[in-house]
């Protein structure tokens, strides 16, 4: 797909498409949350609600066949990847039209087909999955890269570390991208990772390093476009620290003991990603933007609403196929 | 056992062609792990492959089991088809997260859109291999026989390991493939020509009619051993080798032991929670009424393994241990 | 446009909530954001806001009330008076959880009561309540071939059956084919009565201490029968065979006193003055031998009825010891059994018994050349140590005579009168 890649040089549609990606994300997590208050879902859902412009950005520059790892916050990730809608959130449901055929669920969602080997909820488990990706694609010798999403409390897990070491080594085309929402469940990352600038770490295990406002959607796709382009350039695999902000609960219905209700709401008003960047449009653009980002969300809303009509129609799997899909 | 075109291999040799044969034949097969190129492995096994295939398909990984099993995952579901080496099975706890809870479900829990053709080689096992002690010798194939998405073999001579290792690669699924050490240097008859073993098929390594010997890997020897003795006091022993531990030719075991009416397990692991206490119940109930005696599982000791030869000697099953136990079920 | 307000899920465990109160009223305006009513988990107080806009109605939960998560307590709608949904007032929605799968105190799946047959009949054994420990091969073979386990000896530990016994059993049954001698032999064990084991004294010392033979003579009874009918007719009384054969012994015993004694060793002969004649009565369980005294006595109808009044107590089992005490000659009758002809033994300390067999048809010869004649075959065993052939064989020439020529009989019976 040949599209200018510098965000500034985007077409107007083009914008409008990012634009109508968060806007799904967001509505998808919004859908999510009332089937969770309604008792409808078992098991937890991890909103990526705040976090919209990080997937966004980073999924703008990958091809169907580039390739991610996902983690337990997820949704965002397939949805900015071009996930299906319908049978993603058929899988929320647990239905057998889901991605999964309703056996992997919320925290479990993949789509193969679009390139996403799944979401990875052991923390930072999906991390080596993305490093052998890169390497089959080392060995086949083509030019996708794979991403890996991950967040701050990633970084207690020895196998980061690991991870990159052995991309660095063997110069696999991985980008490591920390969504840094700065909580881990109810913990401040600040109590628990000793590593203050995360970039610096990185570069030290081999990595070129970047970090950037994750709430910003324009900085974010640019951070991503030279990222990519120092990865070919240098076959060196890349580390991006997204600084971002979690509106909801680690969970929905989590009590979020050491958050800050105050600040939670400060941060909806002030850093809201969707709302950002609908202030860069209507910055950039004539008046008549206003109606076509109205539309652009109406359109979102819509999608979202029919894809929760698809997986509320949809038929639970079958119990004597419990079996099934075990082994290939 | 095979006719023309074999030769005399050893266990290790025989590893080693089955890995070669099939890096020939697929490009896409890899090997990676410690040590692997130039140095041969842990053990040798490798030897002569990184000089035939090259630093691409022979990867040398930094000490980190986690993350390169993890690795060798995400390359398998895209498109390629790695052999992990860990250099000894007692380091696959390391990896345990990727083996059990990633390797084995991604294809359950992604409803079937991925595979993950990967094969682990873990050398497992004490004996030969003296005074390793606790951290080098454990023998783990019921941790792995008890997760679901997994497949384990445990060949106990060449030919089978030669036939398994092939299979195990062209197999779609995550193998988690047990080599003993202690075997490493004995020869069998190994064909020249392309063969494979199939996976949950067993053997009778050695046919009778007075009491069923049910054993794995080394142990297999050591059955072999008791019954020679035992054919002198007019016992005729049946030994059966399952050779695939899951998914387990069952049918086996209950076909022999409603012909002899005894059976008796043979196992190096420890005792509690291992494979031989699964077998014994499987086999209870199935063949109840067709027992004489209570079903005899002999395992090693419930201790992490001594240095000191004088009590590792301690910990193992021996050949007169199942001469014992026979005559036990003999009743004689 | 209708939005549901329901109950929300704001904790993880949460099944219902306490709507502590409604912070908008009836009827209000409401926007999205503002706080409708206020919940109580058991975690804590939370607001619950708006997530539409419109007029909240139809409130169906009070201030207090503890509603389950997911049920429909109100509506907000977008015109004032929108109607609302029929029935609107609480309705949990389709997906309302239930409990969840696991719940303390839901019942245990409760293992089933062993059925009956997972206790086999024949591990419990009627005469003791002792286990008989067996394998299960050796207990499926032995039932295959109908072996009763209980007979068994096992060889295995605790005494276990083991599957060698019982091919040893097997081997055995084989080996019991014609001409070869059986290992083991299936019985039962009886023990024996009293009675039983009297009679079995008695025989065997009958056996091992007198040294018996016997004669043979056929008796014709055409005038025994006759005189028999007439001597009913006559007493208006059944008489049988056995009555008449008292009395024809008793008359003629008299003239054989060695049949009517006992041997003492080494060298005396007891001869009895008493002619106590005993009978040979069968009972369930053994031979007892009532006696009837001083027989010569006694007249036909006498005996006939000491003969009745024995029948009576044979059958009730209830015969005195003076009844059985002091005979001196016996008589054995199978006759009513169809048996022809026997041998009985000698019921010591006497010398002789005679055994009756049954009434049977004989060639003989008449005027007209031949003919059939009612004839009883009588048979003396008697005590060799003291009676030659020759002396029993008087007595019954004598005792013969005396049946086929019954006159002398009434005559006796005449002159008993």
């Amino acid at each position: 797909m040949d599209k200018p890649r510098l965000f500034i040089e985007l077409k107007q549609e083009q914008h409008l498409e990012l634009l109508k990606r968060m806007y799904q994300i967001r509505f998808f997590e919004e859908a999510a949350g009332r089937y969770y208050r309604k008792g409808m879902v078992k098991g937890g859902i991890h909103a990526s609600i705040g976090q919209e412009a990080v997937a966004v950005g980073i999924c703008a520059h990958l091809r169907t066949n580039d390739l991610i790892t996902s983690t337990h916050r997820g949704h965002g990730h397939h949805i900015a990847k071009g996930a299906d809608l319908n049978k993603l959130m058929a899988e929320i449901l647990g239905k057998e039209e889901g991605y999964c055929k309703g056996r992997g669920g919320s925290m479990h969602v993949a789509a193969f087909d679009i390139g996403s080997l799944g979401a990875f909820p052991v923390v930072a488990a999906g991390v080596p999955s993305a490093v052998g990706a890169g390497l089959s694609i080392r060995l086949h010798k083509d030019d996708r890269i794979a991403v890996s999403f991950f967040g701050d409390g990633a970084l207690g897990q020895g196998t980061i570390y690991e991870c990159m070491n052995i991309a660095a080594i063997w110069k696999l085309p991985v980008v490591f991208v920390c969504e840094n929402n700065r909580f881990a469940v109810s913990t401040d990352c600040s109590t628990s990772i000793a590593i203050e600038d995360f970039a610096k770490m990185a570069e030290s295990h081999g990595l070129k390093a970047y970090q950037v406002d994750g709430q910003d959607l324009e900085k974010v796709h640019y951070t991503m476009f030279r990222a990519v382009d120092y990865l070919k350039a240098e076959e060196q695999p890349v580390f991006i620290q997204a600084d971002t902000f979690r509106f909801e609960g680690h969970y929905f219905g989590e009590p979020e003991v050491n958050r800050d209700k105050d600040q939670i709401r400060q941060m909806r008003e002030s850093q809201d990603p969707i709302e950002r960047f609908v202030f860069w449009l209507q910055d950039r653009y004539e008046d008549d933007i206003i109606e076509r980002i109205d539309q652009v969300k109406q359109s979102a809303f819509d999608e979202i609403e029919s894809a929760c009509g698809f997986a509320e129609n949809g038929s639970d799997p079958a119990p004597e196929t419990y079996a099934e899909y075990i082994y290939a | 056992m095979p006719e023309n075109g074999s030769r005399k291999l050893t266990y290790m040799l025989a590893i080693r062609e089955a890995l070669q044969e099939e890096m020939r034949a697929d490009p896409h097969v890899l090997i990676m792990g410690e040590d692997l190129a130039r140095h041969g492995g842990g053990f040798g096994v490798t030897k002569e492959l990184w000089e035939e295939f090259g630093s691409d398909r022979v990867r040398n990984t930094p000490i980190s089991e986690n993350s390169f099993v993890g690795a060798a995952l995400g390359a398998a579901m895209t498109g390629s088809r790695p052999v992990v080496e860990l250099m000894f099975m007692d380091f696959a706890m390391v990896a345990m997260d990727q083996i059990c809870n990633e390797a084995a479900k991604v294809r359950y829990m992604y409803g079937g859109q991925a595979q993950a053709p990967l094969v682990i080689r873990c050398p497992q096992g004490g004996l030969s291999w003296k005074s390793a002690a606790a951290q080098h010798s454990q023998s783990l194939e019921a941790w792995f026989v008890h997760i679901p998405g997994l497949k384990v073999v445990f060949p106990s001579n060449a030919y089978d390991a030669k036939g398994l290792l092939k299979s195990a690669i062209r197999d779609n699924n995550p193998v988690v493939f047990i080599e003993h050490k202690a075997l490493y240097g004995i020869e069998d008859l190994v064909p020249a020509e392309e063969y494979l073993v199939p996976f949950g098929k067993g053997k009778v390594v050695r046919p009778g009619n007075d009491v069923t010997v049910i054993a794995s890997g080394y142990m297999v020897h050591f059955a072999q051993e008791a019954a020679s003795r035992l054919e002198e006091k007019g016992i005729e022993v049946e030994i059966l080798d399952p050779r695939t531990l899951k998914p387990l030719d069952e049918e086996l075991f209950y076909q022999s032991i409603k012909k002899t009416h005894r059976a008796v397990i043979v196992q190096e692991a420890n005792k509690n929670a291992g494979l031989g206490m699964d077998w014994c119940a499987r086999i209870q109930e199935n063949c109840f009424d067709w027992l004489d005696a209570p079903i005899s599982v002999l395992a090693g000791e419930d201790v992490p393994i001594p240095y000191a030869s004088s009590i590792e000697n301690q910990i193992y099953v021996s050949t007169s241990d199942i001469v014992r136990a026979v005559k036990e079920v003999c009743y004689g | 446009m209708i939005y549901e307000i329901f109950m929300p899920k704001l904790t993880h465990d949460m099944q219902t909530g306490i709507l502590v109160a409604w912070v908008k009223k009836e009827n209000d305006l409401v926007k999205k954001g503002d706080v409708l009513f206020e919940v109580e988990t058991d975690k804590a107080i939370s607001e619950v806001e708006a997530e539409d806009e419109g007029y909240l109605r139809g409130i169906s939960v009070e201030d207090g009330q503890e509603v389950k998560v997911g049920e429909v307590i109100a509506y907000l709608t977008s015109d004032e008076t929108e109607p609302l949904p029929a029935g609107s007032g609480s309705q949990p929605t389709d997906e309302a959880p239930e409990q969840p799968e696991a719940v303390a105190g839901e019942p245990v799946m409760k293992k089933e009561d062993p059925s009956p047959d997972s206790v086999s009949p024949e591990s419990v054994s009627p005469d003791s309540l002792e286990r008989i420990f067996i394998s299960p091969i050796a207990r499926r073979m032995a039932e295959e071939s109908q072996i009763d386990i209980h007979k068994v000896p096992g060889s295995g530990p605790r005494g276990r059956i083991i599957e060698r016994d019982i091919t040893a059993v097997l081997a055995a049954r084989a080996a019991t084919k014609p001409g070869k001698l059986a290992n083991t032999v299936a019985y039962q064990d009886r023990r024996m009565s009293r009675a039983n084991q009297v009679m079995a004294a008695r025989m065997v010392e009958s056996v091992q201490t007198i040294p018996q033979f016997v004669v043979e003579m056929a008796v014709r009874l055409d005038e025994v029968l006759r005189y028999k009918a007439i001597w009913q007719e006559q007493h208006q009384k059944k008489l049988s065979l056995t009555a008449i054969l008292i009395r024809a012994v008793s008359q003629v015993l008299g003239g054989f006193p060695l049949l009517n004694a006992s041997v003492i060793e080494p060298e005396t002969i007891r001869v009895y003055e008493d002619i106590n004649i005993g009978i040979a009565f069968q009972t369930a369980e053994s031979l007892l031998v009532p006696v009837v005294h001083n027989a010569p006595a006694r007249s036909m109808f006498e005996i006939m009825t000491i003969m009745d009044q024995f029948r009576m107590v044979a059958s009730e089992r209830g015969f005195q010891p003076e009844d059985l005490a002091l005979g001196t000659f016996t008589i054995s009758n199978l006759g009513m059994y169809g048996v022809e002809r026997f041998t009985a033994l000698i019921n010591p300390p006497q010398t002789a018994i005679l055994a009756v067999g049954s009434s049977h048809d004989q060639l003989v010869r008449t005027d007209k050349g031949f003919g059939f004649c009612s004839a009883i075959a009588l048979r003396l065993s008697t005590d060799h140590r003291v009676i030659t052939g020759v002396y029993a064989s008087q007595f019954l020439t004598a005792l013969r005579e005396l049946l086929e020529n019954p006159k002398t009989l009434i005559l006796q019976e005449v002159d008993q009168r």
